[in-house]
């Protein structure tokens, strides 16, 4: 009875079994997500600790992955119907599988594996705009890596040509496919010659037009309205720049055009009246747009930094001084404005004859940001003062006294990651030895630098320079020639050898 | 109450020992045997010929996404406790049955009976644990109906609920703990199997409860487990819960004889006294 009653049983679960709807495909969809998930344990195991993860073992765990995508994939046509949600589920995560194969590809430096991959993880994917544009961005990635120009390029405009499709997806993928047009004008601007840099702006620009037209008052056609100012600006068409500017700051809605972008669109939109005719009148107006948004924003100081300009250019000096007060105040933790509205407000008080107010401002300027740009001009300012009341010994002093404020910058911060201070000091400090006409100084200073940044184009030109001043202000030409011949030597074919090999034949000449 | 005290610790010292005799645990091994091998379908619920019966179970139970790789491990513990309780119903009374039968003969040293009287005796076995199985199934199916405020309870207030749960499940459990001695020991119907269990409980309050009581605490840390299945998932791998729930099986092989054991001893000692 018992055995007979079993027996019922498990024909009724065989039964039940083969008859269970999509069975098999609820089994081809669970074996695939539990091979990925544990891939995925694989890789989050590299991540925990990457410095002591062998390129062996990311290369072991990118195979894994293109195991699970190649064994997963269903085959047939790219292009999966609704209906086909199963074969859609598979090739997701066996695309998913493919990317994450072509990343660790990539970090293991197998960049033509990693592009293959990332080509077969988008055309797996053509009805998956979001999974296609990931797969796209990575193989222009890879092209990055691959040093292959033409092929950047060509992989950049396709991921342009994605934003129909990806536009559905997150301002993400937008921001990658709208911007990919002006990333490849700069790519060639920094390398290609004038007539590839025309056609690719034109290219940027009928690109940024159709999306304009296509998504008329909404987000992507924002962005593409800032990308086309930034590109006709670039070309000198201020005018039509700030038009479409104009436009967008009128058109769109706060929920599209956030406080701060709307910020920064009207500065940019000031600076092209400015640039264009000098239209002034629209260009204050956009300045104080801008700076009717949050006053602590970047956008909005720089926009009265502006406004503070024009009033000092157009003789109105209490007006400039009280701005550039309230912007002090305001970017007290902006180390790069604050020390610009410092060193105005001490400019400003000098052109307002209020000297003393202006030289405890500079003093005071000095002492909170010694590094600045404007904490180094301070003691220059000073000096100039003096010179023009005649008192130049004094100048002279201050000048002298301020030299070892800026050796102590040199020694203190050369050699670290803000080597940029050192230079900023370096050149306060030869330009003070300049003035004073310490010439034998202000060589040794150049030469002192051009030893401490071998290699940088700046140290070239103060070894140059050092060879002029040896020349002209020193008259020691055997000097300036050896200085020139060192510059020959160390900077073979580059314009400063040329520069050099000039000169020389030049002194040769005046002494012949 | 020291009597009864005494009474339970010694009945359950008692089962301790008598776990050395395989015949006497042998028809819960086969319980075991079997929940062993629902688990393991449960597991691979994915995998024919399961995949037709357990799939729409799975989906009908936690929706779809269930269906997915880890999440079924995530419900796994639920989805089991769901099926237990129906094997339990149905197959679990029986084995139940015959393993009171084996005991009572091996502490009596009388023919009760085997196999085939606890078949025939089914159907009461089975009238006579409904209260039980349906108390588990209202608790399961419906705890939002019953404890509409339970969801939102949090902190010191949803500790205080779940150990008063389990002590209301240890207080049902022990009242009808003797209702199948009744129906296969002394014949009796279910209605007066409850009867005489519930007449035996009330002499015996803290006996049945201590024996009901402590092997079901020692299940607590395997609940705190199965509460956290979805951080068990993520820092080990899904496959731990299942492996934890297989231990817990063999755990529950252990509590159940000593429940049961401990019962019939209680039982047996009742019946001389009377």
């Amino acid at each position: 009875m018992g055995t007979k009653l079993l027996l019922i049983f498990l024909s009724l679960l065989v039964a039940l079994g083969s008859a269970g709807c999509g069975s098999n495909d609820i089994d081809r969809r669970y074996r695939a997500e539990r091979d990925l998930w544990k891939a995925r344990r694989a890789l989050k195991r590299l991540n925990v600790n990457p410095d002591l993860v062998s390129e062996q073992d990311v290369i072991a765990v990118a195979h894994r992955f293109e195991r699970i995508g190649n064994q997963h994939m269903p085959e047939g046509p790219s292009t999966l119907t609704e209906e086909q949600g199963l074969e859609r589920a598979l090739a997701r995560l066996s695309s998913e599988a493919l990317l994450s194969s072509c990343r660790l590809y990539h970090t293991a430096k197998k960049l033509d594996k990693a592009a293959e991959l990332a080509v077969r993880s988008r055309e797996a994917m053509r009805w998956a705009p979001a999974v296609s544009v990931r797969s796209q961005q990575e193989l222009v990635r890879v092209r990055i890596s691959q040093n292959d120009r033409s092929a950047v390029i060509m992989q950049m405009w396709r991921l342009a040509d994605e934003y129909p499709v990806a536009s559905n997806d997150g301002v993400r993928v937008y921001n990658e496919t709208l911007n990919a047009p002006i990333e490849i004008v700069r790519l060639v601007r920094a390398d290609g010659d004038s007539v590839e840099l025309h056609q690719t702006v034109d290219r940027a620009l009928s690109f940024y037009g159709k999306v304009r037209s296509d998504w008329e008052r909404r987000l992507p056609a924002l962005i593409a309205d800032i990308h086309t100012a930034s590109l006709l600006e670039d070309r000198g068409n201020w005018r039509e720049a700030g038009t479409i500017l104009e436009t967008a700051l009128s058109s769109y809605p706060d929920s599209i055009l956030a406080e701060d972008e709307r910020a920064r669109i009207a500065l940019t939109a000031g600076h092209l009246f400015i640039t264009d005719n000098r239209d002034l009148e629209r260009a204050t107006q956009y300045f104080e747009e801008s700076r009717s948004t949050d006053p602590k924003t970047v956008a909005s100081l720089d926009a009265a930094l502006q406004l503070a300009q024009m009033a000092r250019t157009q003789g109105r000096q209490q007006d400039a001084l009280e701005i550039y007060r309230e912007v002090a105040v305001e970017a007290t933790d902006d180390l790069i404005r604050a020390p610009v509205a410092r060193y105005a407000v001490a400019i400003t008080l000098k052109e307002l004859n209020r000297w003393d107010d202006a030289l405890a401002e500079l003093r005071s300027l000095r002492a909170t940001f010694p590094t600045s740009r404007q904490g180094l001009e301070v003691p220059f300012v000073i000096a100039r003062h003096y010179e023009e009341i005649g008192e130049s010994e004094l100048a002279k002093s201050v000048l002298q006294r301020s030299e070892s404020e800026f050796q102590e910058i040199i020694d203190s911060h050369g050699g670290t990651r803000e080597h940029g201070l050192a230079v900023r000091a370096f050149r306060a400090l030869i330009r003070s030895r300049k003035v004073r006409e310490d010439w034998d100084g202000a060589v040794e200073g150049l030469l002192s630098f051009s030893r401490d940044y071998g290699g940088n184009p700046d140290a070239a030109l103060a070894l140059l320079e050092a060879a002029d001043i040896c020349q002209s202000k020193l008259d020691d030409p055997s000097r300036s020639d050896e200085l020139l011949r060192l510059v020959e030597q160390s900077y073979p074919n580059t314009r400063f050898a040329e520069a050099a090999a000039r000169l020389r034949g030049g002194s040769s000449g005046d002494e012949s | 109450m020291m009597a009864q005290l005494n009474l339970a610790l010694w009945t359950l010292w008692s089962s301790l020992k008598a776990l050395r005799r395989p015949v006497l645990v042998l028809p819960l091994f086969i319980y075991a045997v079997i929940q062993a091998l629902i688990l393991l379908a449960l597991v691979n619920f994915h995998l024919p010929p399961w995949v037709g019966v357990l799939a729409p179970l799975v989906k009908g139970l936690y929706g779809d996404g269930a269906t997915h790789y880890p999440v079924l491990f995530i419900v796994l513990p639920n989805l089991f406790n769901f099926v237990n309780m129906f094997l339990a119903a149905i197959v679990g009374v029986y084995l139940w049955g015959v393993g009171i039968l084996v005991v009572a003969r091996y502490i009596a040293n009388a023919h009760f009976g085997g196999w085939q009287v606890a078949w025939k005796r089914y159907g009461h076995l089975f009238l006579a644990q409904l209260p039980v199985v349906l108390f588990a199934i209202l608790m399961f199916v419906m705890p939002r109906e019953i404890f509409p405020g339970a969801q939102d309870l949090s902190g010191n207030a949803l500790r205080a609920f779940r150990y008063g749960m389990l002590g209301l499940g240890i207080l049902v459990e022990s009242l009808f703990l003797f209702a199948p001695l009744a129906v296969l020991v002394e014949r009796r119907a279910a209605l007066p199997a409850i009867a005489r269990s519930i007449g035996i409980w009330r002499s015996n309050l803290l006996a049945a409860l201590l024996v009901v009581g402590i092997p079901t605490i020692i299940h607590l840390p395997m609940s705190y487990i199965y509460r956290h299945a979805p951080s068990v998932v993520a820092r080990f791998s899904p496959e731990t819960v299942a492996f934890i729930m297989g231990v817990d099986i063999a755990l529950f092989l252990l509590t159940n004889f000593l429940v049961l054991f401990a019962g019939t001893t209680i039982f047996l000692e009742r019946r001389e006294d009377v």
